[in-house]
């Protein structure tokens, strides 16, 4: 009857304590950006990593109201060799300009939808939302490529979504 | 040749002809050697009109997940002529591996390359069968008993689902080729006129299957309707400083000088000559025509026609094939439909001494669009419906029309102007939003206030595009390029330019 007590504030605790991980941070201007997930604000569409042949994506997100929205696309055309920098979110480090530059603004539904056209390579999406004192930054990153080279990328990534992570496992505690 | 072969010739065809009008006699066989001669003709065109009303009020074609968009029949491509091929052919074969499914795992085939056609309103299959001028499979009337939409899948996969609101039935395994539908949607999707529309659940966070575009091409048509019947106010003429009639700055509009046009409409409908019939001008400018008490037509200065009757005898079983084949036949004979009409709601209706019998509403569109017309009289919350017939099995009770028809001369297009998407539209007219869904829902927990915008969301059933008749006048008048948004029970209206709301009709 203890242990079952015990056990079970213990796991309480380690539930607790997890949600406050896991963020990457943005070193643009530390004093105020939030690095804690604000439910209130993300980015419904497009996922991170796309791999895709559509030429326009859906950059569909969530934000309160009256905030103001600043989307910029940068894009890199050398698939290969890229300079780490470039791929993490390390803004400052960008050089080049962005190939397109949007604004819009969130209203009383508290959702902002705009279709981007994107060239081919990899692109990388910055979307930075701006209520009052509070911006949130999120990105994306896009690659548009060919047809057949975006079905096979999709091949491939499926093939660890079949594999049941749990009879793995399975497999592997019952052959100790 | 001799004599003998030839009057053995003539005995035998005299032979098999009476063999073939006594097996008529005795039982019905599908055979009609004579009428080909007679009034086939006419019966055609009858059953021509029959396929093109029954089609389907809308289109949506779905690319993938995230891509679709929503077309009106009757568009360049005829995307409705090339699916009947594809479903007649299906049809053909009596032997269909039919599954039921449920209407979320239809929402799902959305997702694939596909076309949904959707009708109007819930269509019989003995009439869709009518209107497809062939027999419906056993096996398909007896799983399902009518229509809303038809799935047909294109690819590499071959399957249609058959849908209405309680059931969905997936005919599997099919052979039909889908390249020529492939090929057009494409071509649609590269046209400059292609609207995207995307998932509402992803847009704005809607419940499922309803589609919403984010951005509008800036092109927009330029169309002007006028009546289709011109009624003139012939109370005015006595005073000869109004001799001369406003003319909307088109000088060569030629307007009637009296309503002669019109006695002879209603010597149409009446099938009677003018002196027959007594006639009366209201006040108002109104014509009445009576042919006896019990039918009279009555033309007002609008244009609205009204045409009613009493019931001869009391109907007691009402048949649609029958009432639907009475209404055509009138509609065709003493008027005509106007181009792009269908078949838009069918009502079991009930008269007053207790007679059975139908209401059908037709309605139109003009350059591939739904027209949705002002109703003046607004008591009502509805809209004005282009015709509104009750008929009882053969007779028809009362019969109401109001046309406009499009100027060819005056269309144009206009370029670069700036139109709102249909979330900015809903957040300028949150506010009256609001208060029509409460007041529609009579009661909204306190706890739900705050909430409200999401309910409101989660309540919008249908997005589209559309123009709208504010016939206010009789030429000239522009139709308006607007947004249809069908939230809870009210559908609204909007300019597409500016956002105003333009009309708004309650709807089940």
């Amino acid at each position: 009857m203890i242990k079952k007590i015990l056990s079970s504030t213990l796991i309480m605790i380690m539930l607790g304590s997890t949600y406050t991980t896991a963020h990457s941070t943005n070193p643009i201007n530390p004093t105020n950006v939030i690095t804690i997930p604000n439910n209130n604000y993300k980015i419904i569409m497009p996922e991170n990593n796309l791999v895709t042949s559509q030429k326009i994506i859906l950059l569909s997100g969530k934000a309160e109201e009256d905030s103001s929205i600043i989307i910029k696309v940068y894009n890199f055309d050398e698939l290969l060799s890229i300079n780490k920098s470039k791929l993490n979110n390390d803004t400052s480090s960008i050089e080049e300009e962005p190939i397109l530059t949007t604004k819009t603004e969130v209203g009383e539904l508290g959702r902002y939808n705009i279709e981007l056209k994107l060239p081919q390579g990899r692109n990388k999406i910055i979307v930075e939302t701006n209520n009052d004192d509070n911006t949130y930054i999120f990105t994306r990153d896009i690659s548009v490529t060919s047809e057949d080279i975006a079905k096979e990328y999709l091949s491939k990534a499926n093939i660890l979504n079949d594999v049941d992570i749990k009879e793995l496992l399975k497999s592997i505690i019952e052959s100790d | 040749m001799d004599k003998g072969k030839i009057n053995t010739f003539i005995l035998t065809t005299l032979f098999i002809m009476s063999l073939f009008l006594a097996s008529k006699t005795l039982f019905d066989t599908n055979n009609d050697l004579f009428s080909s001669l007679g009034d086939n003709k006419y019966d055609s065109s009858k059953d021509l009109i029959i396929s093109q009303i029954i089609s389907p009020k809308r289109i949506l074609v779905n690319y993938s997940e995230g891509t679709h968009t929503i077309v009106y029949s009757n568009e360049k491509d005829d995307l409705w002529g090339k699916a009947t091929v594809i479903i007649k052919d299906t049809f053909m074969n009596d032997m269909l591996n039919i599954t039921e499914i449920t209407s979320k795992e239809l929402i799902d085939e959305k997702s694939e390359k596909s076309i949904n056609l959707e009708f109007p309103d819930e269509i019989p299959i003995r009439l869709l069968s009518k209107a497809l001028d062939m027999p419906i499979p056993t096996n398909i009337e007896g799983n399902i008993e009518s229509i809303k939409d038809v799935y047909i899948r294109i690819g590499n996969e071959s399957y249609i689902i058959l849908s209405n609101e309680e059931k969905v039935i997936k005919i599997n395994d099919l052979t039909y080729d889908s390249d020529d539908l492939d090929k057009s949607i494409e071509n649609l999707k590269n046209s400059r006129d292609f609207v995207n529309y995307w998932p509402g659940r992803i847009i704005l966070g809607t419940k499922e299957d309803v589609y919403i575009p984010t951005s509008v091409p800036s092109n927009k048509k330029n169309i002007k309707v006028k009546n289709d019947i011109d009624v003139i106010d012939t109370t005015k003429k006595k005073n000869e400083y109004s001799e001369k009639i406003p003319q909307n700055n088109l000088e060569d509009i030629h307007r009637a000088e009296d309503n002669s046009h019109i006695d002879k409409i209603a010597e149409g409908f009446f099938d009677k000559d003018l002196s027959y019939l007594r006639k009366i001008v209201d006040n108002s400018g109104a014509i009445v025509y009576m042919y006896n008490q019990n039918t009279g037509l009555l033309v007002y200065p609008n244009g609205l026609i009204e045409y009613s009757n009493t019931l001869d005898n009391v109907t007691i079983e009402r048949n649609l094939y029958e009432s639907f084949n009475t209404i055509i036949e009138f509609v065709t004979t003493k008027d005509r439909l106007p181009e792009e009409s269908y078949l838009s709601n069918i009502e079991e209706i009930e008269s007053e001494d207790g007679s059975k019998g139908y209401r059908f509403t037709f309605e139109y569109n003009i350059q591939g669009r739904p027209v949705y017309i002002n109703n003046i009289n607004s008591e009502n919350k509805q809209l004005m419906k282009p015709l509104i017939v009750e008929v009882f099995n053969d007779q028809v009770k009362s019969y109401k029309r109001f046309y406009r028809d499009s100027i060819f001369e005056e269309e144009t297009r206009i370029y670069g102007e700036e139109r709102m998407t249909p979330e900015e539209i809903i957040e300028k007219n949150m506010d009256e939003i609001i208060r029509d869904f409460i007041n529609d829902e009579n009661s909204i927990a306190k706890n739900m206030e705050q909430k409200i915008r999401e309910i409101i969301v989660s309540s919008i059933d249908n997005v589209s595009l559309g123009y709208y008749d504010n016939a206010k006048e009789y030429y000239n008048t522009p139709l308006d390029d607007v947004w249809v948004i069908d939230i809870g029970k009210k559908r609204y209206i909007f300019d597409t330019s500016d956002g105003t709301k333009l009309d708004v009709e309650s709807i089940d």
